[in-house]
Order: structure tokens, then sequence, then C-alpha cells
């Protein structure tokens, strides 16, 4: 018998490897770690499984067995029970707020929104995955171009006084602009908010066509962690965003174990 | 009486002289820090390399993304209207003008005398640029050139799925680290490129003749694919094809200097 103390939510994307262990209702997290997938997701989950099975002290296998996994990488594991991106982040939502309706996920290299019902069940959702414009690349592009830390970017983008405003929408191209921005001398905070900006602008109307009308929104994913693009995209809405209890860009993963939980518990 | 033309593209600085109709020399470079950089260095080295003055120079036009605000130039002339005169200069009898450049991608339709009848335009995706060329051949160490002769050796083209050049940047990667030759990894690529410019195409009517200008038309892949889709063969420049919009901005120089 698989013991069904703990379940495993594996959220393993383009960039990052995501896991949260929840405990048996699902209420309580147990652990949870990161780490860059860097090409090799199989070794991405193992390092992550073994950080937490040494802390928690449960079998690496044992943890294996109650795993689920989702993300664009989740093909390529020996995880078996798997899950859409879209099932984890509407269960990680829910269950941390059932008042929210609506979701807008930004990761490396999409962006997703989806609405649901007060059951928490998805009744519509939106992906785009055909481009990254206004995803996480973005912000890794141009935080090389101008040799800051993703992490430092919020930060420096709220100390500006007149934003620039980004008119590439490749995020490539948008790579480029910045980077002749910051040649011809421009102030680096107000470049830096320009890029958060055109963000929260490719993440407004994704909103706004999933639904118009329900303000209980949250914002999940790396690129939530970001306060610059939440403060601009709350702007934008004309309210605020709903504040979730866990770090955005561990929602999916547990949203994951959640999925564990159901479909082992 | 001789007239400049000055093209500052995105990725490189191109600078051509035109004296009595005849092209006495041309550079590329690539891009400095600003626009007006570059078009000052490409300048001074193709006058440097004709040994001609910059005051023998009777007229400037000068063209491409960067040809506002230069300060020694006398007008300034959308790329458009350059690359379909610059065409028709070299080749009298084309019609339809592939354009690629760094970050844009243009299908120019002209008539009979190089005038502009119509043409589609992508600058908002760098997919089907230049700069996709560039990210892949930087990912293989190939210079754009030798992405273009080593792809002709592939029996097997990789299958690329994804249109924008990120993601398809991270599946070449794939490709790379599961160890696929260079050769098919390089075709593939090319042969997204051609199809993604060769759907533009469908957008314009695509008369005879047709040819293909800006960078990458340096790359020997791309050009075989797009003929096979297009079922055209392209005439063949005498010149570097990198050139053409600079020509087009000297030759109207020149036209423009005859009504001054």
């Amino acid at each position: 018998m698989v013991n069904k103390n703990y379940f495993v939510g594996i959220d393993v994307g383009s960039t990052v490897c995501k896991v949260v262990i929840v405990d048996s209702n699902g209420e309580k997290i147990l652990g949870k770690t990161k780490i860059l997938v860097l090409g090799n997701p199989e070794k991405a989950i193992n390092l992550c499984l073994k950080e937490l099975s040494k802390k928690l002290k449960i079998k690496l296998k044992l943890l294996k067995k109650t795993a689920l996994a989702t993300g664009l990488n989740s093909d390529k594991i020996s995880i078996k029970e798997k899950e859409s991106e879209i099932t984890c982040i509407g269960k990680g939502v829910y269950s941390l707020n059932p008042q929210v309706r609506v979701a807008v996920d930004i990761g490396s290299f999409s962006m997703k929104a989806l609405k649901m019902d007060e059951n928490g069940k998805i009744v519509d959702f939106m992906m785009n995955n055909k481009c990254a414009a206004g995803s996480g690349i973005l912000l890794e592009l141009v935080g090389e171009g101008l040799e800051l830390d993703v992490s430092e970017l919020a930060d420096v983008a709220l100390k500006a006084k007149n934003p620039i405003s980004i008119s590439s929408q490749c995020s490539i191209f948008a790579e480029s602009e910045v980077i002749s921005y910051k040649n011809e001398g421009a102030y680096l905070p107000d470049l830096v908010a320009g890029v958060c900006n055109s963000v929260a602008a490719r993440a407004y109307p994704l909103i706004k066509m999933i639904d118009k009308e329900f303000k209980n929104v949250a914002f999940t994913g790396g690129v939530a962690k970001n306060q610059k693009i939440v403060q601009n995209l709350e702007e934008r809405l004309n309210f605020e965003l709903i504040k979730l209890p866990l770090d955005p860009e561990y929602i999916t993963a547990y949203g994951a174990a959640i999925a564990a939980k159901e479909r082992g518990g | 009486m001789v007239f400049a033309g000055i093209d500052i593209g995105s990725l490189t600085g191109k600078a051509l002289l035109l004296k009595d109709n005849e092209i006495v020399g041309f550079k590329v470079i690539r891009v400095k820090k600003t626009p007006i950089e570059t078009a000052e260095s490409v300048f001074e080295i193709v006058l440097s390399e004709t040994n001609i003055n910059k005051e023998d120079v009777n007229f400037i036009v000068s063209t491409g993304y960067g040809r506002d605000n230069i300060p020694f130039s006398n007008k300034s002339v959308t790329e458009i209207t350059c690359h379909g005169i610059g065409a028709h200069f070299l080749l009298p009898s084309v019609r339809t003008i592939i354009d690629i450049g760094g970050q844009d991608c243009k299908v120019i339709s002209i008539d009979r005398t190089g005038k502009l009848i119509d043409f589609g335009m992508n600058e908002k995706c760098s997919a089907g640029t230049g700069r996709y060329l560039e990210i892949m051949a930087d990912l293989l160490h190939l210079s754009l050139t030798e992405l273009g002769t080593i792809s002709l050796k592939s029996k097997a083209p990789i299958n690329l799925k994804s249109t924008c050049s990120i993601y398809a940047q991270a599946e070449v990667l794939q490709y790379i680290s599961s160890g696929f030759k260079k050769a098919n990894i390089a075709a593939g690529i090319n042969k997204a490129m051609a199809e993604r410019v060769f759907s533009m195409t469908k957008r314009i009517k695509v008369k005879k003749d047709i040819a293909i200008s800006g960078g990458v038309a340096k790359n020997i892949g791309v050009v075989r694919y797009l003929e096979e889709m297009l079922g055209e063969r392209f005439l063949k420049m005498s010149l570097d094809p990198q050139i053409v919009g600079a020509l087009g901005a000297a030759y109207i120089a020149s036209q423009r200097y005859k009504r001054l």
C-alpha cells in the first residue's frame, strides 16, 4: 500500500522545476523546493525530491509513488501520474482561496488564463503558447542585456519616474529595443519599468477576454513575483488582485499535489 | 556627380556611392551604438575607400530603420521604396522583391519602372527575419553563410514545430543535445525560415521575375527552399544583396538632385 500521509506535486516547466509536498488533507505544505531544469527534467525532479526526502525523512521511492507531474516538460520524465497545467493552476488557486474565479499565469514561455465556477470547476481557459511575447523569457533577456538579475528588476522598476514605452511585441525585438535605449543613456529604472509594463499590457487583454466582470482575479507563475508587473496590472484592471498565501511560482506545483491527493486519497 | 545612399538597418549599416550612374563603391558594417554613429562610420569608410571627398557628394539619401535624424543626409526615404528602386536599377525585369533584413521581412511588388505597387511587411515578429537565423547560427556556431551551405548536405532535415524564435531556439537546443547532425538541423532551420517568408508572399501577388535581397539572401539554404516553395528561380544579383536598399537610396538621390 502506498503511504497516504503526503502527496507530491511536481511542476516541471521550461526553465524551473518546482516541487510541493502537502499533508494527507492537502491543507498543510510540508515542504517545497525548486531548481533550474537546464535541459534535463528528470535530473531536476530527482534533485528536488532528494532534497525534500532528506528534509522530511521520507524515502525517495515513496515520494515518487505519490507524485503527480505537470508542466511543459512533464512528458519527458518518469513520473506516471500527470495532469494538465490548466487543471493544476485551477486546483492550486481554488485550494488557496475559493473566492478566486479567474487566474492568470505567466511562466517563462507562455501565458494562460482560466475561469472557474464557485466549485472550482474550470469553465473556460485561454493560452498563448505560440508566441513568447510578454512571457518570463522577456524579463530574462532584458535582465541579461542590462546585467541585472530577474529578481532585481521589480525593485529597480519601482524607482521609475517616467517609464519608457516599449514598442516591440516580440521578446527578441524588445530586448534589442531595450539595449538601444540603454545605449542612448536612458534612466535604468524608467527602462525596466517600461519592460514590466509591457508584460502587464499583454496579460491585461487575456484577463478581459476570459471574463469582463469578475474581479476575483489571482496572478500566478514566476512572473507574478515581480511587484512592478503586479502593480501595473492592478492599475490597468482598476482593482486589486487577490493575494494568495503562497509564493506564486509554486501554485501550479501545489495544485499538482492537490490533484495527486484527489487521485490517490 | 556623386550620389550616396545610406541604409541603416537594425543589424548592419550600408553605404553606396553612385558616380555618373555607376556604382563606384559600397560598404557594409555592423551597427554601432546609435544609428547616427553607424551612418557616420559607414559613410566615412566608403568615402575613404573610394578616395572621394565628402564635399564632392552632391546629394545623400538615407533609408532603413535608422534613416531619420542622420545629420548629413539630405532626405530620408522608406526602405520599401528604396528596395524597389534598387532592385529595378540592377535587374529591370524584376517585378517582385523579397527582402529579408535583420529585423524585418518585406515582399515588394513593383511595376516596369520600379514604382511601388504593393507590399507586405513583417516587423513585429522576429520569426522569418534575419534575427531568427542569427540566433540559430549562433547556437550551431556557424556563420549565416555557413548555415546555408552546410544545409545543402542534409538528407533528413529536422522538422521544427514552433514558429516563435524563442520556442524554436529551445527546440533546436534539444536537437543539438540529442546529437542530431548539424546539416540536418541547419536544413530544418532554413526550411522553417523559408516557410515563414513564403506565407508572407501569399498576401501579395507575386509576379515574375523575382529577386531576393537583404542579408538573408546570402543563405543558400533559405534561397533554395523559397525557390522550391514559390516554384520559381530568383534572378541572380550581380551585387551584394545587402546593398540593394542603399543602391535605391543613391539612385533616388541622383533623381532628386536633377529636380533641384
